[in-house]
């Protein structure tokens, strides 16, 4: 896609940090966000909010599945986990985001050597 | 109970619909549970409940903007999906051609054929009537109580003083008409006279029927009353064919029965009701009328809005009451009653057109199970396909409806396909609509009605998911893990319980298959049996039309009666001409003039109570002309004129109801026609079946021409070979006799006796073609499952051959399996069938409804059938070879 708005490229990233945080093990919601913001190192802020959309985006893509289970502290919560599709996406994604941070790095190199 | 929750439920998750509300609960909670760990989370942190639960808050953000949009996520789904599974079925089925052309032409024939005999249903039993207050216009009749026989409501059989009573005292009918029909002479400005059907009526009739002129004013009350004007209403069709749709017609004089007539309107196009009439004429009851004696009216009302048809019904039985004190000697036994109108006009093709659909319903069901058994077998090849998808995380229900939507779309092509049949095939049904439903509405827009398009879709809906389900839900059911295994051979249970339906499928097909046929068999053994009636004349060779004199040029009955012999020896002088004969009502016309007689000697009956004898004036030629044989004493002859006297010749059955014993020959008939007669009778001639083959023969009463006129006549020829080449040179011969005297509806005798027979006609050929669709569906059916049930037990086969089985036995494995599916079939579909013989009793002639030879023959046939099927695929399996099958090939 040579025209991605800024808007889809973050939508895009997230869902597959989303994949790659649920790649560890099954998680719930809150679980996910909390991955998402450890692996950052806190560099990284997800609206937590705006984890639930792409959840259910990535279950209706088939990427994920979910059932209820109980969480630490013994309260029920949905966990999410991957599917087949979804690790085979979140290898694609992936080989996509490399190519792509490439891109990206080749074109700001440029800038710096002029 | 349970299992229509448990249907809802499927549905619902079909469409998608369940899933939204556990979606909205399950959205709550774990947004829910992640505030509360925040919380949590932040008072470990040291902050204070409530300033935790707030940070908590804010840091989520908006939570009913997230659940919106987590909530769209889901939403756009049904009709997303829809199309990708309408893209993924339509690749796949084009990867299968063969298939999919099997499937859309066996749906689209039995699809199309379902909306041709619905589309002439939806036409003459459900579609709205074309009039504003359809359902407010009833019929109105008299019933004698004394007849068994229903009334005929649309046959002239009402007293004109009785209809008045009826009019002025029925509170509930807005408005009602009567009227009558006459054959009438029209000249304008000295062109050549038409033949035209004229009615009289009442002037509301126009008012009951809602009706509006195309050019001018109908006639209104004031012009209905004796001395008034001599005014007419032209039809749009006389319109345009005489006077070329002149706009100035109105205004002008026309000359009727040697009359001058004022046309002060032309009709709508389509207007009309029971038979086409040319022109609207008010009747002018004169005074000697209004009370005289003499049932010949037919009339229509219309409910005041709101009245309903038991309350105009019970009014009218209740002046029925009050007419038999004030005319007790005329209206004793006599009662009234109010009917539909659609009722009335539709008659007894109800029954026949639903059975017709029933038929054709039995047809498309076996096509759906033929179909489901082809998706069956592309589900076995499809296994692996599926068990792949299921594995990469597809669910179950996803691939169910994936598969669904590939079963509908093949029906809906095939419903788009069937649709175009469908115009094609209405055209060829017309025969199927009654007269009196033709007459009102027309059949040439059927295709495009939308409850025909309506029907179509929903069964194109219904027959994908009926086809479909089935094999769907055995898709998914297989055990994925095995049939990857396996390579997706099959041989697993999924299979095997895929085989067990199969060969329910084959067994429900066989059975329906039976009921089409024993249907369609007692069907052609009534029409065979109708064939086989002796209509008492022999129709073959004989051309007839219809002369009507002009009134006023022939003022009397001797005028009437030499112009009427001079155009009989004329004819008759005709070369190649064999005989000719002149009759009042010709035989299957539905017309009659019955009169109610006593015998002489015998106890003289009022007349309401009287039998009714059908009275015809004829030629002394017209028994040699018709080819209706004498069975006793003389016809008539030319010694038979006025003032001779008074003979009649009558049928067999009046002289049988009179005679049974001795000779009718002698006795003296009385009755009252203008005057009182006593008329002896000089012969007895066969019984003729005027109304159709399966209608019983009516009590005829025959009188010479000479003594018993009549100013309209149907002509019959009797000439050898065809007789249409007749038809000019007839209507020259007319010519020459009188230049004014109109010639109408000159047509063979077997085209009147084909149309009697043509509904019946065609329902047979209908049911017998559908009856062979079914047929040839079922056996396909068989040979696939079995060519399928060969195929799965090579193995199993390959072995026994080893074993030292000969084809012999191999044969007798297959062969014994498909006799075994027929029987089972067959057993099941002949209980079936006695049930719907049942239900078309009334439609059969000549052949009792559980007739044992018809369901043999079927139930041999069919069996026969099967077997063969089974035998072909049969001889496939004796050419198994055992040493590739044990190589594992």
């Amino acid at each position: 896609m040579p025209t991605a708005s800024r808007d889809e490229l973050l939508q895009g990233t997230l869902d597959m940090l989303v994949l790659k945080a649920l790649q560890l093990g099954p998680m719930h919601g809150w679980g996910i966000s909390e991955r998402l913001e450890h692996g950052s190192k806190r560099v990284l802020q997800v609206g937590q909010g705006s984890l639930y959309p792409a959840l259910y985006r990535l279950e209706r893509q088939g990427f994920i599945a979910s059932e209820w289970g109980a969480s630490d502290n013994n309260r029920r919560a949905r966990y999410y986990q991957l599917t087949p599709a979804g690790r085979a996406r979140l290898v694609k994604e992936r080989q996509a985001w490399n190519r792509m941070s490439r891109a990206v790095e080749l074109i700001l190199a440029m800038g710096a050597a002029d | 109970m349970r299992s229509r929750q448990r249907l809802r439920d499927f549905i619902a998750v079909l469409l998608g619909f369940r899933r939204k509300n556990d979606m909205d609960s399950r959205l709550r909670q774990e947004i829910a549970f992640h505030i509360d760990m925040a919380t949590e989370q932040k008072m470990h942190r040291g902050m204070a409940p409530d300033e935790a639960r707030r940070t908590a808050l804010v840091e989520f953000g908006g939570r009913e903007q997230w659940r919106e949009s987590a909530r769209d996520e889901v939403r756009s789904r049904p009709l997303e999906e829809l199309l990708h599974d309408a893209r993924y079925a339509l690749r796949s089925l084009r990867r299968a051609p063969a298939f999919t052309a099997a499937a859309i032409a066996t749906l689209a024939l039995s699809i199309g054929a379902t909306t041709s005999i619905f589309s002439v249903v939806n036409a003459v039993l459900l579609r709205r009537l074309p009039y504003p207050n359809a359902d407010r216009i009833v019929a109105l009749c008299e019933k004698n109580l004394t007849k068994l026989e229903q009334p005929v409501c649309g046959v002239g059989s009402l007293n004109p003083g009785n209809f008045l009573a009826w009019h002025d005292r029925v509170s509930s009918l807005e408005a009602s008409a009567a009227f009558v029909e006459q054959r009438v002479a029209i000249t304008a400005n000295g062109a050549d006279p038409i033949a035209a059907q004229s009615r009289f009526t009442t002037a509301e009739i126009f008012k009951v029927l809602g009706a509006r002129p195309s050019l001018g004013r109908f006639f209104t009350v004031d012009e209905d009353r004796p001395g008034g004007p001599n005014v007419l209403v032209l039809s749009h069709a006389l319109w345009q064919q005489h006077f070329g749709g002149d706009p100035g017609i109105v205004g002008r004089q026309l000359r009727m029965n040697e009359n001058e007539y004022t046309v002060i309107g032309v009709t709508a196009a389509d207007f009309g009701l029971y038979d086409p009439v040319d022109v609207w004429i008010p009747i002018r009851f004169t005074a000697a009328q209004r009370s005289a004696p003499g049932r010949f009216l037919r009339a229509v009302g219309l409910l005041k809005p709101g009245a309903s048809l038991e309350e105009a019904d019970r009014e009218l039985k209740r002046v029925a009451l009050e007419r038999q004190r004030e005319l007790p000697a005329f209206n004793t036994n006599m009662t009234a009653l109010a009917r539909p109108l659609r009722q009335q006009l539709v008659g007894n093709s109800e029954r026949a057109l639903w059975t017709l659909l029933a038929a054709v319903g039995f047809l498309l069901l076996i096509a759906c199970a033929n179909v489901a058994n082809l998706l069956l077998a592309r589900a076995a090849d499809r296994g692996r396909e599926v068990a792949v998808r299921i594995s990469l995380g597809a669910s179950p229900t996803r691939i169910m409806r994936q598969l669904l939507t590939e079963s509908v779309l093949l029906s809906v092509i095939a419903a788009a396909i069937g649709l175009v049949i469908a115009v094609k095939g209405t055209e060829a049904l017309v025969a199927l609509v009654p007269s009196g439903i033709s007459t009102v509405q027309s059949l040439a827009d059927v295709s495009v009605e939308w409850r025909v398009l309506a029907f179509t879709g929903l069964v194109a809906i219904g027959t994908g998911l009926l086809f479909g389900v089935a094999p769907a839900r055995q898709a998914v059911k297989g055990d994925v893990q095995e049939t990857l295994k396996e390579g997706g051979r099959g041989g697993s249970g999924a299979s095997r319980s895929s085989a067990r339906l199969r060969s329910a499928l084959v067994v429900a097909e066989m059975s329906l298959a039976l009921v089409l046929l024993t249907s369609a068999g007692l069907m052609v053994r009534s029409f065979a049996a109708l064939e086989q009636v002796d209509l008492g004349f022999r129709p073959e060779g004989v051309l007839t039309a219809r002369l009507t004199l002009p009134f006023r040029k022939y003022t009397n009955d001797t005028a009437v009666v030499r112009l009427f012999q001079a155009a009989e020896s004329r004819v008759a002088a005709m070369p190649g001409v064999k005989a000719v004969g002149l009759i009042s009502y010709l035989p299957l016309t539905g017309m009659r003039a019955v009169q109610g007689f006593n015998v002489e000697g015998r106890p003289t009956l009022d007349m309401s109570a009287a039998p009714g004898g059908d009275m015809r004036a004829v030629t002394p030629n017209y028994f040699a002309a018709m080819g209706i044989p004498l069975r006793e004493g003389r016809g008539f002859t030319e010694m038979d004129r006025m003032g001779t006297p008074d003979v009649a010749v009558v049928s067999q059955s009046l002289a049988r109801a009179f005679w049974p014993d001795s000779s009718a020959v002698g006795h003296y008939l009385l009755y009252e026609w203008d005057r009182p007669e006593r008329v002896r009778i000089v012969g007895v001639a066969a019984d003729v079946h005027d109304d159709g083959p399966d209608k019983e023969a009516y009590m005829e009463i025959y009188r010479p021409l000479t003594q018993f006129p009549y100013n309209s006549m149907a002509l019959v020829v009797r000439g050898g070979g065809d007789p249409t080449r007749y038809a000019q040179p007839v209507r020259a011969a007319i010519r020459e006799v009188d230049r004014d005297l109109p010639l109408a509806t000159v047509e063979p005798m077997t085209s009147l006796v084909s149309r009697a027979m043509g509904t019946t006609r065609l329902s047979t050929v209908l049911f017998g073609l559908f009856g062979i669709l079914g047929l040839v569906l079922a056996a396909i059916g068989i040979y696939g499952v079995m060519t399928y049930t060969v195929q799965q037990r090579r193995q199993e086969i390959g072995i026994r051959v080893a074993l030292g089985a000969s084809p012999r036995d191999v044969l007798r494995l297959v062969v014994w399996r498909g006799a075994m599916l027929s029987l089972a079939g067959i057993a099941i579909g002949l209980v079936g069938a006695l049930i719907a013989s049942g239900l078309m009793r009334n439609l059969l002639f000549g052949v009792p409804p559980h007739d044992a030879p018809t369901f043999l023959a079927i139930a041999v046939a069919l069996a026969c059938v099967g077997v063969l099927a089974a035998y072909v695929p049969g001889l496939k399996a004796t050419r198994v070879d055992p040493v590739a099958v044990l190589r594992g090939e």
